[in-house]
């Protein structure tokens, strides 16, 4: 018995395949593109950034503390001085206190004054300095014969470059002073100031300040 | 051990040594005297003090310290009447006292402050008809005529007899 409640939908027949489009023609390869030039850059390309910051090799195989370490720059938070910083920087005191009571003497002496008002705190000033600074620079001096690293130190040559600093502003300055001197002088605005001392005094300045400039300008610039 | 590069910076500082001992030596020596002339200038300046109020006081110069009431007078100061209003006052000092102070002088020169130490060789002119005694003096004696009954402003001269 044929079903007849087979709703009308429904086409038990299968539907003829026609095709919608029209078939596509076939693929033609594409022909090789000619080759570029090299792009010449107009600025120099600065070299790439490394990708992690290699961590520095840790002292007496301690273990690394807790979390990423890579692309972590470790900084140091206390900055401390080398125990031979530490003697580096009683020299620079030594030093500089040495050079002001020899200036001090000298400018004295220039001026004629040799009374004992003028010359007690010099004196007591070179007393003091002069021996220490000596025993100070003949041990480090010492040490850097016997340790040639010594001289690359940091702590060591932060004082000597404050050195070279502080000994090139006091050399300009005096040297504007002394142009300025002269000026005045030729004007005829200097009065009652003999120029002789005055020049007498900035070539005092400059030949012991100039001279420690030099030594630690030299010094550095060794190879 | 190299002991061959320290031999130059051994020289240099056994000369700054020696210069160093040769100032110390100046300045030991000169402790005594100053001393003595710290303690002349005191007595200079009580009696210049007296010697004012007396002047004011009774509007004519002493003949003499004592009329003055000045007594223990040391060796190293005299007083001299010249006439009815002026008088002679010295004071003998065994070392120099500039007043000079190179640290300033250096301070000038970088800073292109010329002339400014206030530094002072002990004469000059003084502005009044008291007698005032500066610290700063040269070595000698150091005289000062004074018009005591001028008018203000007259001036009167410091000079040091060793220089005239």
């Amino acid at each position: 018995m044929e079903n007849t409640n087979t709703p009308s939908y429904i086409n038990p027949q299968p539907m003829p395949v026609t095709p919608e489009y029209p078939p596509t023609p076939p693929v033609q390869p594409t022909p090789p593109m000619p080759p570029t030039p090299p792009v010449v850059p107009i600025y120099p390309t600065p070299d790439p950034m490394p990708t992690a910051v290699v961590p520095p090799p840790l002292i007496n195989d301690q273990e690394p503390s807790q979390g990423p370490t890579v692309g972590v720059a470790p900084q140091a938070v206390v900055r401390v001085l080398s125990p031979r910083g530490v003697e580096y920087v009683f020299m620079t005191v030594a030093l500089f206190t040495g050079a002001t009571a020899l200036v001090s003497l000298l400018i004295s002496l220039v001026n004629g004054a040799t009374d004992f008002g003028v010359l007690e705190f010099p004196v007591a000033m070179l007393v003091v300095a002069l021996p220490i600074f000596a025993w100070l620079f003949l041990r480090l001096k010492k040490s850097e014969v016997n340790t040639p690293g010594l001289r690359l130190e940091p702590s060591k040559r932060r004082s000597t470059q404050f050195i070279q600093i502080a000994s090139f502003v006091v050399c300009f300055f005096t040297l504007i002073g002394l142009i300025t001197a002269l000026f005045a002088k030729m004007s005829g605005s200097l009065v009652g100031t003999s120029i002789i001392k005055i020049i007498l005094d900035g070539l005092i300045i400059l030949v012991v300040v100039g001279g420690i400039l030099t030594y630690y300008w030299r010094d550095e610039h060794r190879a | 051990m190299k002991k061959g590069p320290l031999v130059k910076y051994k020289i240099g500082l056994a000369v700054l040594g020696l210069f160093a001992l040769v100032l110390l030596m100046v300045v030991l020596l000169e402790a005594g005297p100053t001393k003595q002339d710290s303690s002349t200038y005191d007595q200079a300046n009580t009696i210049a003090n007296n010697l004012d109020a007396y002047i004011e006081d009774n509007n004519n110069v002493p003949s003499s310290l004592a009329e003055a009431n000045i007594f223990n007078v040391p060796a190293t100061i005299t007083y001299q009447k010249l006439s009815d209003s002026t008088f002679k006052f010295c004071v003998d000092y065994k070392t120099a006292s500039s007043g000079f102070d190179a640290s300033e002088e250096e301070t000038n020169l970088v800073t292109d402050n010329f002339g400014q130490n206030g530094g002072s060789d002990g004469f000059g002119t003084v502005d009044n008809q008291y007698l005032i005694i500066s610290p700063n003096h040269s070595k000698g004696e150091n005289c000062q005529v004074i018009n005591a009954l001028a008018d203000t402003g007259s001036g009167t001269e410091v000079y040091n007899n060793n220089s005239t």
